[in-house]
This record gives structure tokens, C-alpha cells and sequence, in this order.
């Protein structure tokens, strides 16, 4: 089952801008990390490539020690790296977005493909002619009680980046790059194509998300102002839209521990889904 | 692979660049140009050209469209196959592009962002081939491009900056010891890594230190990378370097992606393709093919101050992918852009050939076309060749061989042996004719700017010296080097039978710079009373320069102090004022039309151009030099005190190579000169501005020749545009169509005159065609062919054979249409029956050879000295009493057979214009060899009511050195050669026929000693060759002087030894004595 679309609990649209709030239940939550999330996060693959890096360490001269140490450590998961798959599956099921890993090298997944935006992807359009644009994610978990929260403001803040990817040409251009080396010889290479030909024509015809993943009580004061403000200096073609998902209270805490192994085995006799709701509540 | 039109026409096309749109894209590429244009002369010409407020967004669109096909064919860069050559194309071609549009963003202001934009700018120059583009970009923007201080930086900044350091260092290549740094910096970053690395992977968190140390993984990878690279462009090591790169480079594009940095992901993939791109294009590419020799000199020019490392691309293409150093070519034809660096490759081939006939103690020649660039590349090959053992000689006197010439050719001593011999066309055919180097074989003949072969005056020659060369020195190789010639194919067909080969890269799209070629015109500019200005309108070019519609002001009101009807009506001021205005972007040429314009510009522009703020040095050396050599009023002193110069041949030879060299060390704001510059410029300038594009007697340049000069302008590495100017004068739509006129295919100037002979209908007279004086070297030719042969009927019979030697008659063969057959039949019919005239007078055809002259003027100068009133005796030949006391002298007799001898008269005749008599002649030549200076000479016999000291000086110089001196060696070597001098060198004693043979030698030089005359062989300024002559000769003892003892002695010679030699109240120190010869000779004091 793909990740639940939830319910919408606010939406506070301002011109071009939309944005809106979601909130999934814990059963959705659940399926969500179980399937598409687990997917994106656990990375084998992952663990097999830190040591044949590390290894080539040895013909560099420089030393590999410390380096060693913390690539096959093999710590969990974090809240905010789940809340980005979390969001990426979101976008991938509801919003017709498509963030291809590298396959150039080995068809492996790398699990930390998205570089300096959080996703960088494509978004199918729906139209005939060059039916894909560039999509853009940035990405923000908080438990904060606070609307909006304080992730949403300062130098790595939500409302920043968001004005970057909407306002600067050359931080568009550079994610753009990023996936021009992936595409060429790729299976989303003609996807790649009609989105880039888009952009070639303005390089504003991309799409932004700006994604909170939140666990408190929805209110629309997270998103209102930021939707005002975003949509002043709007650029024609630039589709903009701002979500808020709200997932059951306390959700974000269990998220790390949802991918703990010994818990993961737990939760795969059942128990776990049970555990969590407890301690989530409603 | 190179970049050419068509691959550039070809991604034009590119489906992402078609998605900006068509009339985008010739916008974009417009707009880049016009402000390549406006950045590089915003100082001089204000273009009038108008941007539009999207054009900023629109280029930065086009770019990425062009860098989205460089990107599509990364990979076949990478693995290049016969198979993905269209993808290599495109690549380049996109990067190529790309590159011309991003050079001219502005460079971001934030440090990781300027770091990246570099790195990744410098890869497209590189896969676009523009890595000499990237170079000159880097010396502007220095300042902006320094690496980021790393002082509290943390640790994988440290790196970052560290590395952008080492490829900044890479890109420019600057010197050994810059890159040699790379070394130290990847080390030093080693022993940081102890102090840094654990700080930068303890955050406390662990996905953030995971990423850290994926982004160092990358970043180590890459130093690796880096330092391999670096070694590699030093030394050639090590082997393999591709392999070891590409390991590097995967596993940090492996890495990266997990530290979340899509600069850092892209700019890895770009420098891996850049770094093979490096390495393909390295100088030690050529090193490991070919032999020790070209090893040593590899390591000589990577150490040396030439700091060089990279061949430019024409050069690449040249070596790796057209085969220039294949030995089954024997003929190889390479047409090359101008500045594409051929001289190195004639410098790799000549070392090839030297190796490959070592064994015989092969010898190869260096044909260059002018006296001044036989200096030059001599003094190129010595700096280069001689560190390890080459002997470069050249041969500088006039058409004859004289006594140290020919003892130094003959040598057969191993330790004086000379390798490579550099002369003009004219003295190898005598050389070779004359049998003179026949104990050692012709490895190779290097024939510099081989398009003279077409030249009217000297291609006919130029043609049967390398039928001379094919038919009689049979294990010779050509290296044929020019530019713009769509046939090289049939030069390398003819010469190579069988075994040529043309390396045609003269089409490719790579330039040293861009041009933009213009009309300039004067006009009126209301601003001010009786104001004027320049204006520039660009032209529509065969070689596609930049074109830039409209009329665009240049300098300000009155750039020259003239008054309007002045300006407006002559050119040679325009081009004045034209060179003025830009002379502040590097040396501008103005050129005109005679010796006297070129006074009169040169004399506005000093009056008008501020002074320099700090005279160079070596102006002073000049300057010195020309008041000790001619006089201290000499006018150009002063000129140079302005840096300006003149360049014409109312100079003497060394006042002209000081020039050259002032030009060369870019000390000069603005050279006058006469259009013969063309033939001989060889040195970097910025603009050019031509007052005609004719020579003095009104003939057209050709657009050959044209393009060969503007192709000079623009210096390598420094200058992104350069500029050409034309007077429009009157002839707006003649230039307009000159400058659109093809180069087309090199045409034999035997099938040129050929065709002047058929067009006027005179096919069937041909026989007594050849009387006329085009026809000379043919005629001169046929009795080589004949006193080889010493058979009449074999000559006869082999015609045919004989004649198919020379390009033209060959190439008429093979074109087989009707005309063609015609012309060569009734060639060959003629040259039966010439070979039929001449074989009756033997005695002629025999001393043809040794003359240099034709049959009849053999003849001519037989008769006169027959006609003598008193017959010669030896004691008449005697230098002293040659050059003695006028009324005792032979001198006046020996002139006048001259003056009856066709090849030397018209010569001699100018020298002096109508008024002057063969006694006058005499008397000047006497007083030239007595040491009178130029000034003396020039105030006995030059100076009119009409004229100033300066014309008067000019004229002298111009009598002497372009006339005397090649007729007056030329006839009394002659002469003396024949039955009727009173000589008889058979009975004659070695030293008496040393001294006579010096005679010409003396003339040449103006000295009358034969220590001086070895002296002045080594460049010694005239001043004080004959007093250091007489310590040389005294030193020697009972040592044979020689042209390689000379030089010995010079290079142990000291500054006190020279001083004693200087006259008194000389301008020049004993060190400025040493400095010129220095500058002159190209050797270095021991």
C-alpha cells in the first residue's frame, strides 16, 4: 500500500501558492514506514560501499582509521533523515514526483542522493508535450509546539531555502547539473530530457515543495504566513506548494527506533505497530 | 580529435540548444561575442551595439543547453572508440560553446560558489580544447581567482581550497617550480589530516559524521588524483597515469553523492574527463615516442623559461592523430593555423631526423623565407637545441658562399660538425648545386612559410629547390609548414611519391584568439572646433571574425594633434591615430605604404603619445646602441624614449632584429612599418592597422598573405581579441570583397606563369618567353639539370622525367584537361630547345651553379670583363687594394660589368637612383668596407637640400642593406668565378684564396678584415668588429679562424675586453656590447 494521501485539515492557499495540511493516522504512518520508507532507508548496499571507500583509502596516502570507524559503525537512522523519506515517498505517491537514484555506477540504491536540496527529482505534469518538470523538496521534521516551528527560520531554515531554490538561477542550475551526470544512459533519461527542455525555455518552470513533518496538533499557522510571503516575487511558471503532514503526537520520537533492528524484528511478529500506537496515542 | 566549424555548426543543432530556440541561440552567441569585444577594447572603441535586459538570463540558458551536449558525450571523452566519435565531437564541441559563454559571467562572490564555478569553467576550456583560452581568462581574473585563506576553516574546506590551489596551479601552468608545488600542498595536507580530520568527524552525530566522511573519502580520492596529475605534467610519470586517475576519480564520484554536495558531484566528474584531457595533450606524450634526444629536450623545455607543458591543439592533432612524426612520410605537408606552434614541431621532426641518421651524420635544413627570420629561428633553435648537443649554424650572407661558409659546410671534423643548417631558399640552392655538403646526407628539409611557393618573385624558386632537393638528395624528408592552404594534399603527393602526407588543420575552429576586422575611417566630430574622430565598422570575413553591425567611435576627438582636412583624407594618418588609440593594450602596428610614411607616422604619433612612466632597460640598450652605430640624433632614439619604433628596410639588419626583439619583449606601444612587415613579423602584437592592403608598387596583398598577418595578431595567452584595421579610404567595396575572398589552393608559379604565357597567346613562342626575367630560376634550373647530366641528348630525352620533378609540371600532368596538356607539352618542347641553345656554350651552363646566375648573365659578364680596359690580375682582387685609393681601385670596373649583368643590375641601380654612376657605387661600397659609419655615408652621398638627416640615413640604409649588400657579395663572388677575372684559384695559395673569398663576405658585413668578417658572422655590432677582429686573430695565434672559434671567443669574451674594443665616446658599456650580441647571435656567455 502506497503512503496515505490523510486528510486535509487546513488549506491556505495565497495566490499561486498553495499550501496545505494533512494529517495521517498512525495506522497510515505505520504502513507508510513499513513499506515505502523502509525501502529508501535500510541501505545494505550502503554498508557494502562504505568499505570498499574506506579501502581505497590505501592507495591515496592518507589514513583510513577514522574514517573507517565511522562508515562501518552502523548507527540508526535519524528523525529528520526518515521524515525526508517520508516525504519522498509522499511526494512520489500523491504529487507525481520522481527522485531517480544514481544508477551510472553499479544499480545500486545510494541512499543519500539528494544533495544540497533534500529531493531533486521530476515531476510529471500531466500535459502532452514535455510532460515532466524539475522537482525540488526541502524538507523539515519537528515535534516543536510552536507554529510555525522554529526549523521553518535562520540559515538552514525551510523559509530560506525555499526562497533560495525559488529566487536563485544558479542554485536551481547546479541541481539541475547534479542530475544531468546521472541522466545521460539512464531509464528517466527522456523524462530528464522534456524537464530540462522545460527549463532550457525558463528556468523557472521547476516545482518546489517545501514539506514539514510535524506531530503536533495541526494549525494553519504553520504554513499562512509562509504562503503569503513565498508568493510575493512568485515566478511565472514556478509551481510552488508548501505541506504540512501531521503525523499522531509523539510519532517523530519512535521514527528512529522504528528502524532499530532488534525493534524492526519485533514489529515484523506484530507487536511493535501495537507498542507505538500506545505510546503515540491520539 | 579537433574542434572544426562543422562540429560547431553540428551542435548548434543540438536538440537542447534548439529548445532555447533558433533565434535565441545566434542572440546569445552574438551577445557573448559582443561582450568578449566590449570587455577586451572598452578602453579604446565604444561599440554600439545594444543589449536587452533577458540577454543576461538568455546566455545563461544557452550555456547550459551547450553544456547538456558536452555532457551527453563525457563518457566517449572518457572511453574514446572509433565508435563514439560523433559523441567525442559533440562533446567538445558543446564544452567548447559552453565555455565562450560562461567566460563572460561574472565571477560569484562567495567562496565555495567561485571555487566551483573555476573549477568547473577551467573543464569545459579543457574538453572544449580552449585550455590556451582558459590560461589567458586566468591572468586577467587573477586577483579574483586567489585560492581562499584556510585559516579556521574546517577541515574538509581546508581540502577543498587546498585542491582548487593545485588546480589553479594546473591550469595555468606557469612555471616547474608552481607546479612542483602541487607536491608539497597534497603533502602538507597529509600530515594535516593527523591534526584535523578527528575534530571535523566528531559532531555528536552520526548520519552527519557518515556524510563527512563519505565527502572525505571523495576529497582524498581527488588530492590523489591531483597529485598524480601534477607529477605527470612535470616528468611523463607514471606510466598507466589514465588508469590510476580514473580509480581516483570513480571512487570519489562514489562517494560523493553521500556527502550532499551537487557541486562537489559535478565538478568530479568534469576534472576526471579534464584530467585525461591533461594528460592526452601532454608535451610528454611526444617523449615516449620517439626517441632520447626528444626526451632530453621534452625535460630542457618543461624546465627551462619556456615552462612549456601542454602542445596547443593544432599541435596535438598534429603528433597523435595526423602521424607528424610517422617515419614511412617522407614529405609531409602541414597546413596549420598561423600561431599554432609549428616551430616545435619542426623542432620534433628535426630531432627525429637527427636521430634517425646518426649514424651518417644526416644534417637538416631550416629554409625560412626572410634574412631576419633566419635570425630568429636561428636563435629559437639554438636556445632550445643546443643544451644538448645540436649545432645550429646559419648561413647570412647574399647570394654566394664565402670562405668561412664554406670551410664550416665542408667540415668534416665531428667536433665542429653542424646539425641543423638555417638559411633562406636561395643560399640552400646554392649550396646544394654546389655540391657543397656532399660528404653527409639531407636527413630533412624544413621549409618554413612554404606558401611562397606561389610568391611572384621567389615561388619558381622555392619550386625547383625542392625539385633540386627530391631529385638529387634522395633519403631527404620535407616538413612543409603553412598556413590557409586547402591543397596541401597535392604538395605532400608531389614531394612524397607516394610516401606523403598532408596534415590539413589549417580548418579547424581553434585560434589563439578572436579578431575582429574592420574598416577604420576619419570623421568630423562637431564636439569641438574643427574636431574629428575615428570610427571602426567590422567586416564580413571568409574565416568568420567577429562581426559587429554598425559604425563605432574610436578614442576620443582628435586622437592626434592634425588638423580635420588632414584626418580626413589620409589614411596613413588614420592608421596613426588608430594605432595610437589601442597601443594601450600591448604593441599596435601601423603599417603604410613607403619608408617615409612610415618616418612621418611614427614622428605624430612620438609628438602626440604621453610618455612612458618608466623607459625598459632594454629600450636603453637600444637606444645606447643606436647612438654608438649611428649618431645621437638619430631620430628613432627618441621615438623609442615614447615606445615607438619604425620597421622598414631604411634600417639597418641589426637595428631591425633590435626592434623585433623590443617587440617581442612587448616594449613597444606602436610599430611603424612599411606592408613588407608581413613577410616577417614574427612577433606577438595586439592590433594592426593597415593604411592600404597594397605593397609600395601598388600591388594587392593576397589574401593569403593577408590572413597569415591578421592571424599574428592577438597574443597567445594575453590578449582575448585582437584587432585589424583597414583604411577605408576610397575602396570600401574592394576591401569589403578582399576580406571575403578565399585563400584558396596554392597555385605553382610555374603553372601561374604558364598561364599569363597561354593567356597572351603565347604558348608557341615560349622558347623566347623564357628570355624574360620571370623566367630566370627556370632557365638557371634547366642548366643545373644540364651540368649534371653532361649529356645533351640524355637531357633531351629525359625532359619529360626531369620536368615531372617540379610541382607544377607534375600537376599539370595529372589535371590532364585539354589547357593543361597544352602547357606542359609546349614546356616541355621549350625546354628541349633551350637545353639545345645552351648546350653550345658549355663554359656558361657550367658556371651557372657556382654564380647563381642564369646562362646569359654568365655570358653578359664574361664579355664586360673581357671588355675591361685594362685585364685583371690577381693583385687587382686584393682586399687592399680593392677597397684602397680610389683612381688605383678596380673597384669601378668591377661595378660596371655589374651593372651589365641582369641579376645584379636593377639592384645596384637603387642604389643610388639614376644620378648615381658605378665610381659613386665604388666609392660607397669602399667606404662601407673602410668602416664609415652609416651617418658618414649617409651625409657623402645620401644627403639633398630636400631631405633631413632621417631620409638621408633611410636611404643609406636602404642602399646598403637591401641593395649592396646581396648584389655586391653576389657579383664579386661571381666574377671572380670567371675564366676572364685574372684568377686563378687553382695556383693560388690557401691563404690568397681565403682572401679573396672573403671579399664578398666583406661587402656583406662592411669590415675589411677577415677576423672582423668572422666577427660580424657571430652578430658583433660593426663598431667594434674590427678592433675586437684584430684581439680574435691575435688570440688565435696559429689557429685556423673559424666561424665556431669566432664564437668561442665571443662567449669567453669580458665585459672589459669589450669595452677596450668600444670607439671612443661610445654610448655602450662593454656589458651593453655583450647584451646586443647576446640579443643578436641568440648564444649565451660562457
Amino acid at each position: 500500500m502506497a503512503v496515505a494521501l490523510g486528510v486535509e485539515v487546513y488549506s491556505v492557499d495565497h495566490l499561486r501558492v498553495i499550501a496545505r495540511g494533512r494529517s495521517h493516522t498512525a495506522a497510515q504512518r505505520d504502513a507508510a514506514l513499513d513499506v515505502e520508507v523502509r525501502a529508501l532507508i535500510e541501505d545494505q548496499a550502503g554498508q557494502n560501499l562504505a568499505a570498499e571507500l574506506t579501502a581505497s583509502l590505501n592507495l591515496t596516502g592518507f589514513q583510513s582509521k577514522n574514517l573507517d570507524a565511522v562508515l562501518n559503525n552502523g548507527s540508526p537512522p535519524k528523525d529528520w533523515e526518515i521524515g525526508e523519506a517520508y516525504s519522498e515517498a509522499y511526494l512520489g505517491a500523491h504529487k507525481n514526483c520522481h527522485f531517480p537514484w544514481s544508477d551510472s555506477w553499479d544499480h545500486r540504491k545510494e541512499k543519500s542522493s539528494l544533495p544540497g536540496s533534500d529531493l531533486v527529482g521530476l515531476q510529471e505534469t500531466g500535459t502532452k508535450q514535455l510532460p515532466f518538470r524539475f522537482a525540488f523538496g526541502e524538507v523539515k521534521t519537528s515535534k516543536e509546539a510552536k507554529y510555525p516551528p522554529g526549523v521553518m527560520y535562520g540559515e538552514e531554515g525551510l523559509k530560506k531555502q525555499i526562497e533560495d531554490l525559488r529566487d536563485r538561477r544558479p542554485i536551481r542550475e547546479k541541481l539541475v547539473r547534479y542530475l544531468m551526470v546521472r541522466a545521460i544512459g539512464s531509464d528517466w533519461e527522456d523524462k530528464f530530457k522534456a524537464a530540462l527542455t522545460r527549463f532550457l525555455t525558463a528556468n523557472t518552470d521547476v516545482a518546489i515543495f517545501g514539506i514539514l513533518l510535524r506531530d503536533v496538533a495541526p494549525n494553519d499557522a504553520d504554513l499562512k504566513v509562509r504562503a503569503h510571503k513565498t508568493s510575493i516575487q512568485h515566478p511565472e511558471k514556478m509551481h510552488i506548494e508548501l505541506l504540512a503532514i501531521y503525523l499522531p503526537p509523539g510519532s517523530i520520537d519512535m521514527l528512529a527506533a522504528f528502524f532499530v533492528p532488534s525493534v524492526a524484528k519485533a514489529k515484523a511478529k506484530g507487536t511493535a505497530i501495537k507498542k507505538s500506537d500506545k505510546k503515540g496515542g491520539k | 580529435m579537433l574542434v572544426t566549424d562543422e562540429s560547431l555548426h553540428a551542435v548548434d543543432q543540438h536538440w537542447a540548444v534548439l529548445a532555447v530556440g533558433e533565434s535565441n541561440r545566434d542572440r546569445g552567441l552574438l551577445v557573448a561575442q559582443a561582450r568578449l569585444v566590449r570587455a577586451a577594447t572598452q578602453r579604446q572603441m565604444e561599440w554600439t551595439f545594444r543589449e536587452r535586459e533577458s540577454d543576461d538570463d538568455l546566455l545563461q540558458r544557452l550555456a547550459l543547453a551547450y553544456e547538456v551536449a558536452a555532457t551527453e558525450g563525457l563518457e566517449a571523452l572518457l572511453h574514446p572508440s572509433s565508435e563514439n566519435q560523433e559523441l567525442q565531437k559533440q562533446a567538445q564541441a558543446g564544452a567548447w560553446r559552453a565555455f565562450e559563454i560562461r567566460r563572460l559571467a561574472e565571477i560569484p562572490e562567495d567562496t565555495d560558489e567561485r571555487v566551483f564555478h573555476v573549477l568547473h569553467l577551467a573543464s569545459l576550456a579543457y574538453c572544449g580544447d580552449r585550455w590556451s583560452d582558459l590560461r589567458r581568462w586566468i591572468k586577467e581574473n587573477e586577483a579574483a581567482l586567489k585560492p581562499p585563506s584556510v585559516a579556521s576553516e574546517p577541515w574538509d574546506k581546508r581540502i577543498l581550497y587546498r585542491l582548487y590551489a593545485c588546480w589553479l596551479r594546473l591550469f595555468r601552468k606557469k612555471n616547474w617550480d608552481d607546479l612542483h608545488r602541487i607536491h608539497e600542498i597534497i603533502a602538507g595536507l597529509r600530515e594535516d589530516q593527523k591534526v584535523y580530520e578527528q575534530e571535523a568527524l566528531s559532531s555528536d552525530n552520526g548520519q552527519k559524521d557518515r556524510m563527512m566522511a563519505l565527502r572525505l573519502v571523495a576529497l582524498y580520492n581527488w588530492a590523489k588524483a591531483t597529485e598524480l596529475l601534477g607529477t605527470f605534467v612535470l616528468q611523463g610519470t607514471p606510466g598507466g597515469v589514465n588508469a590510476a586517475l580514473d580509480r581516483h576519480f570513480d571512487t570519489a564520484i562514489k562517494a560523493v553523492p553521500g556527502s550532499r554536495d551537487a557541486a562537489l558531484n559535478v565538478v568530479l566528474k568534469w576534472l576526471q574527463v579534464t584530467s585525461r584531457r591533461m594528460v592526452v595533450g601532454s608535451i610528454w606524450w611526444v617523449a615516449g615516442k620517439v626517441n632520447s634526444r626528444v626526451t632530453h629536450f621534452v625535460k630542457s623545455v618543461t624546465e627551462g623559461s619556456q615552462a612549456l607543458f601542454e602542445l596547443l591543439p593544432p599541435q596535438r592533432a598534429a603528433l597523435q592523430e595526423h602521424g607528424l612524426l610517422d617515419q614511412a612520410s617522407h614529405a609531409i605537408v602541414v597546413d596549420m593555423p598561423t600561431s599554432g606552434g609549428k616551430t616545435l614541431l619542426a623542432e620534433f621532426r628535426m630531432l627525429q631526423a637527427l636521430n634517425q641518421f646518426d649514424q651518417d651524420r644526416g644534417w637538416v635544413t631550416y629554409v625560412a623565407p626572410t634574412k631576419a627570420l633566419v635570425s630568429q629561428i636561428t636563435r629559437r633553435l639554438r636556445r632550445d637545441l643546443e643544451p644538448f648537443g645540436v649545432v645550429v649554424e646559419q648561413l647570412t650572407g647574399a647570394i654566394e658562399i664565402d670562405a668561412f661558409e664554406d670551410a664550416m659546410l665542408a667540415s668534416e671534423d665531428p667536433n665542429s660538425e653542424f646539425d641543423v643548417l638555417v638559411c633562406t631558399p636561395e643560399k640552400l640552392q646554392l649550396v646544394l648545386r654546389n655540391d657543397k655538403i656532399e660528404h653527409r646526407p639531407l636527413a630533412l628539409c624544413v621549409l618554413d612559410e612554404a606558401h611562397n611557393i606561389e610568391d611572384e618573385e621567389r615561388g619558381l624558386r622555392i619550386e625547383l629547390l625542392l625539385a633540386t632537393i627530391q631529385r638529387e638528395c634522395t633519403r631527404a624528408n620535407f616538413l612543409l609548414l603553412m598556413p590557409y592552404v586547402p591543397n596541401a594534399q597535392d604538395l605532400a603527393r608531389w614531394l612524397g611519391k607516394g610516401a606523403g602526407k598532408a596534415i590539413s588543420i589549417g580548418t579547424s575552429a581553434w585560434k589563439p584568439n578572436e579578431r575582429v576586422v574592420g574598416l577604420f575611417q576619419a570623421v568630423p566630430d562637431e564636439s569641438v572646433r574643427a574636431g574629428w574622430k575615428m570610427s571602426f565598422s567590422t567586416l564580413v570575413t571568409t574565416p568568420k571574425t567577429i562581426n559587429l553591425a554598425g559604425d563605432h567611435p574610436v578614442g576620443g576627438v582628435r586622437p592626434l594633434n592634425i588638423a580635420r582636412s588632414t584626418a580626413l583624407n589620409a589614411p596613413t594618418s588614420q592608421a596613426a591615430a588608430m594605432a595610437k588609440v589601442f597601443s594601450d593594450r600591448g604593441t599596435s602596428i601601423a603599417v603604410a605604404t613607403n619608408t617615409n610614411h612610415v618616418w612621418s607616422m611614427a614622428r605624430r604619433i612620438t609628438k602626440d603619445i604621453a610618455p612612458l612612466k618608466r623607459v625598459p632597460e632594454d629600450i636603453r640598450l637600444v637606444q645606447r646602441f643606436l647612438k654608438t652605430e649611428i649618431g645621437d640624433d638619430f631620430e628613432l632614439i627618441d621615438m623609442l624614449e615614447r615606445g615607438v619604433a619604425v620597421h622598414h628596410s631604411g634600417l639597418s639588419d641589426e637595428t631591425r632584429s633590435l626592434v623585433e626583439w623590443l617587440a617581442e619583449e612587448q616594449h613597444l606601444r606602436v610599430l611603424c612599418a612599411t606592408t613588407t612587415i608581413a613577410q616577417g613579423i614574427n612577433f606577438p602584437v595586439s592590433s594592426v592597422f593597415l593604411s592600404s592592403h597594397k605593397y609600395p608598387y601598388g600591388q594587392p596583398m593576397s589574401p593569403r598573405e593577408f590572413w597569415n598577418l591578421a592571424g599574428r595578431v592577438g597574443r597567445l595567452g594575453q590578449d582575448s581579441v585582437g584587432v585589424i584595421g583597414l583604411a577605408k579610404g576610397d575602396s570600401e567595396s574592394e576591401i569589403k570583397q578582399f576580406v571575403k575572398e578565399s585563400t584558396g589552393a596554392l597555385v605553382s608559379r610555374l603553372v601561374g606563369l604558364l598561364d599569363g604565357v597561354a593567356a597572351a597567346g603565347e604558348l608557341n613562342n615560349l622558347q623566347q618567353v623564357f628570355a624574360r626575367e620571370e623566367w630566370r630560376d627556370f632557365r638557371c634550373y634547366v642548366a643545373h639539370l644540364m651540368r649534371e647530366s653532361d649529356n645533351l641528348e640524355t637531357v633531351v630525352a629525359q625532359a619529360d622525367e626531369l620536368l615531372r620533378s617540379t610541382y607544377g609540371y607534375s600537376d599539370l600532368r595529372a589535371r590532364r584537361g585539354k589547357g593543361d596538356v597544352a602547357k606542359a607539352d609546349a614546356l616541355l618542347t621549350a625546354t628541349q630547345s633551350y637545353v639545345r641553345e645552351i648546350s653550345e656554350h658549355p663554359e656558361n651552363v657550367a658556371l651557372a651553379d657556382s654564380t647563381g646566375f642564369a646562362p646569359e648573365g654568365v655570358r653578359s659578364a664574361l664579355l664586360e670583363l673581357r671588355n675591361l680596359e685594362n685585364n685583371l690580375t690577381p693583385s687587382d682582387w686584393e682586399p687592399a687594394s680593392l677597397f684602397g685609393k680610389t683612381g688605383e681601385s678596380s673597384l669601378p670596373d668591377l661595378i660596371s660589368v655589374m651593372l651589365h649583368v641582369n641579376e645584379l643590375r636593377s639592384s645596384l641601380d637603387e642604389i643610388g637612383g639614376p644620378s648615381v654612376d658605378h665610381r659613386q657605387i665604388a666609392n660607397i661600397t669602399s667606404d662601407w668596407v673602410n668602416g664609415k659609419t652609416i651617418r658618414q655615408i649617409a651625409e657623402s652621398y645620401f644627403k639633398n637640400d630636400k631631405d633631413d638627416s632621417t631620409a638621408a640615413i633611410s636611404k643609406a640604409c636602404k642602399a646598403i642593406y637591401r641593395h649592396l649588400c646581396n648584389s655586391g657579395p653576389w657579383g664579386m663572388s661571381a666574377l671572380s668565378k670567371m675564366p676572364t677575372s685574372g684568377l686563378d684559384f687553382d695556383s693560388m695559395s690557401g691563404d690568397a684564396r681565403r682572401r679573396i673569398n672573403s671579399l664578398p663576405a666583406m661587402i656583406y658585413h662592411g669590415v675589411r678584415t677577415e677576423s672582423a668578417v668572422l666577427l660580424r658572422m657571430n652578430a658583433v655590432p660593426r663598431s667594434v668588429a674590427e678592433t675586437l677582429g684584430s684581439v680574435f686573430k691575435s688570440d688565435s695565434g696559429s689557429q685556423e679562424l673559424s666561424v665556431k672559434s669566432a664564437r668561442d671567443f665571443l662567449k669567453n669574451l669580458s665585459d672589459a675586453s669589450w669595452s677596450a674594443a668600444a670607439p671612443k665616446n661610445a654610448a655602450m658599456s662593454g656589458s651593453d656590447y655583450r647584451e646586443v650580441w647576446h640579443q643578436l647571435s641568440g648564444e649565451k656567455p660562457s
